[in-house]
């Protein structure tokens, strides 16, 4: 049962009026209105758009050159092994890809959004933090010695680095598509697709370096053993999740135009820290059997499921709250209105529309739908009354 | 009435912040995280000498542990090194990397070999092993050796695996006066531990 009630007394803005949906600087493949992530250019903010662009890409190629620099030699000796965990990897990478641009309620984030998460994730995110990791790990070792190195290092390093070189790309999305995280839910879906494409290289890099921590033997074998303890193992539990619960951080504070008050900066700097506490105990050298590994990666899975599950019941009560208002604008069923929120119930109404009005219908949902989710980011609870002096 | 305008104009909500902020805040963990701890690696010293006489465990798995009993000059570089794993070793021009292999399985000798040619290949895509040669460490160990020749340099390459043959130690030594590198390998002990096959 759905806790999604609409609150007819309590109007979704601050004034009580009916925003109007934005102007869309490009209408979506289909013609209908822009989608999550595509939002209009104004030439106020060009300057700053361009300048991120850069940084971003930047980051990307300077990223990327760090992983060729690292990993290319392993590839040229052992390309058969490469290609094998190349195909692995990518099976994984799509079915992820595609549940998690799924999972958004209301409607998937744009596919421009969700390839610069994952590019930023596999290139800028990865190959910044090899080369962050290979300093910091070096200073463990030189201040506090080997054996405490070898055994506290990466709990050390990763979770810093890592956690934080992933949220960068997240902030440089919202930065440049500000149309794109404009709620935790956002912030969570792209951090978790971020997370995806660091997985997915760095699960290529731990197969490689498995192949020579093998004595360079039975390639193939190492390859599989290293997709069954970093895929099939843990694979619920790591990058996607814990760079999911960062991303709704992200969210939160971009949500309130990177202002954000004192209980919302509360609430963001918990969620970064829990992305970093939890990435700690991944790598830290606690329960370590089997049973233990599997226990942590459930742990941070069920995280991240929670700050999912609270995330999207938030957007998707805004939502169908603004369906609802819009619904009675244009006097309609309530509850038909409100049923556009989710995928199925639009899908299930085109099915009942006859076959010539259905594009007519089509147009129509997406202009609703586009129009609650531009109305539901700028909700606002109204204002509290001011105190009277001298009570 | 100034004071009620003052009081006013500090409770007018802030708006939005510019999105030059978080682009700039951005930027500078990028820069701390790559450029601050490249900067205090630098500043840290990279080499720690090793007393002579000193012995230290390399590795130690399924049952043994292996040992390197150091002489006069050997210096260990931390930063390069990471314990049970791989180490960077130091005597003079003499440079010593030694790496702890795994076998998935009881591999002889040659597979190893033919493992470590790949291996060698990794760093150095020029470099190349020759046919090895038998070497018997001075406590019994016995393992592999042949010469390593690459575009950089000429060095020579080592193995022994362990006893049970849970773990291999492959070493290549490089830069003039390697005989210093060989006589340290020639320490090499495999002890038995408690529990172990």
């Amino acid at each position: 049962m759905s806790h999604a009630r609409p609150e007819p007394d309590v109007p979704s803005t601050v004034d009580g009026r009916v925003p109007r949906p934005r102007p869309s600087a490009r209408e979506d493949e289909e013609g209908g209105p822009a989608r999550v992530g595509r939002g209009p250019a104004t030439d106020r903010h060009r300057p700053l758009r361009i300048v991120t662009g850069i940084v971003f890409g930047l980051g990307c190629l300077i990223g990327f050159g760090m992983f060729v620099n690292g990993f290319l030699g392993m590839v040229l000796v052992f390309p058969g092994e490469t290609a094998l965990s190349f195909v692995l990897l990518t099976v994984v990478g799509v079915v992820g890809f595609a549940v998690l641009r799924r999972i958004r309620p209301v409607r998937a984030p744009t596919m421009a959004v969700s390839i610069l998460a994952l590019l930023w994730g596999m290139t800028g995110a990865l190959g910044l933090a090899l080369t962050a990791n290979g300093h910091l790990l070096s200073i463990w070792n030189k201040v506090a010695g080997l054996p405490f190195g070898g055994e506290w290092g990466a709990a050390l390093t990763a979770p810093l680095n890592e956690e934080l070189l992933k949220v960068v790309g997240i902030v440089l999305i919202a930065v440049l598509l500000p149309k794109a995280i404009r709620s935790p839910i956002d912030g969570f879906i792209v951090g978790a697709l971020v997370g995806l494409g660091f997985q997915l290289v760095e699960d290529l890099t731990y197969s490689l370096n498995m192949i020579v921590m093998r004595g360079g033997i039975d390639g193939v074998v190492a390859i599989v053993q290293s997709f069954f303890l970093r895929v099939v193992l843990t694979g619920l539990g790591s990058h996607w999740a814990m760079t999911a619960v960062a991303g709704a951080a992200v969210g939160l504070v971009a949500a309130a135009s990177w202002r954000p008050e004192g209980r919302r900066t509360a609430q963001a700097t918990l969620l970064l820290l829990l992305a970093i506490v939890l990435h700690w105990l991944f790598d830290a050298p606690l329960l370590g059997s089997v049973s233990g590994i599997l226990f942590k990666g459930l742990l941070i899975f069920l995280t991240a499921v929670t700050v999912y599950l609270v995330a999207r019941h938030t957007y998707r009560s805004r939502v169908r709250r603004a369906l609802a208002e819009a619904g009675d604008e244009l006097g309609m069923r309530r509850s038909s209105a409100m049923a556009l929120a989710g995928r199925r119930a639009r899908v299930k109404e085109l099915r009942a529309t006859p076959v010539p009005e259905r594009p007519a219908a089509r147009n129509r949902q997406r202009q609703m739908v586009a129009f609650a989710e531009e109305r539901a980011v700028e909700y606002h609870p109204p204002p509290r009354p001011e105190p009277v002096l001298g009570e | 009435m100034v004071e009620a305008s003052e009081g006013l104009r500090h409770a007018r909500p802030r708006g939005p912040r510019s999105g030059w902020v978080p682009l700039g805040v951005s930027t500078a963990v990028v820069v701390v995280l790559l450029g601050g701890w490249a900067l205090v690696n630098t500043v840290l010293p990279s080499g720690t000498p090793v007393a002579a006489g000193q012995s230290m465990t390399i590795a130690s798995a399924e049952g043994h542990e292996a040992k390197l009993t150091f002489g006069r000059g050997w210096e260990i570089f931390p930063g390069d090194s990471s314990a049970g794993d791989n180490y960077r070793l130091g005597h003079g021009s003499t440079q010593l990397r030694l790496n702890v292999a795994l076998p998935e399985r009881r591999a002889s000798d040659i597979e190893l070999w033919e493992g470590m040619r790949n291996i060698v290949r990794v760093g150095d895509p020029s470099a190349s092993l020759t046919d090895p040669q038998p070497v018997t460490t001075a406590s019994g160990a016995e393992g592999l050796t042949g010469v390593m020749h690459s575009n950089r340099n000429t060095g020579t390459a080592t193995l022994f695996p362990s006893p049970n043959k849970g773990f291999v130690i492959e070493a290549t030594a490089t830069g003039a006066g390697q005989g210093e590198a060989e006589r340290l390998l020639q320490t090499l002990r495999f002890d038995r531990v408690g529990g172990g096959a």
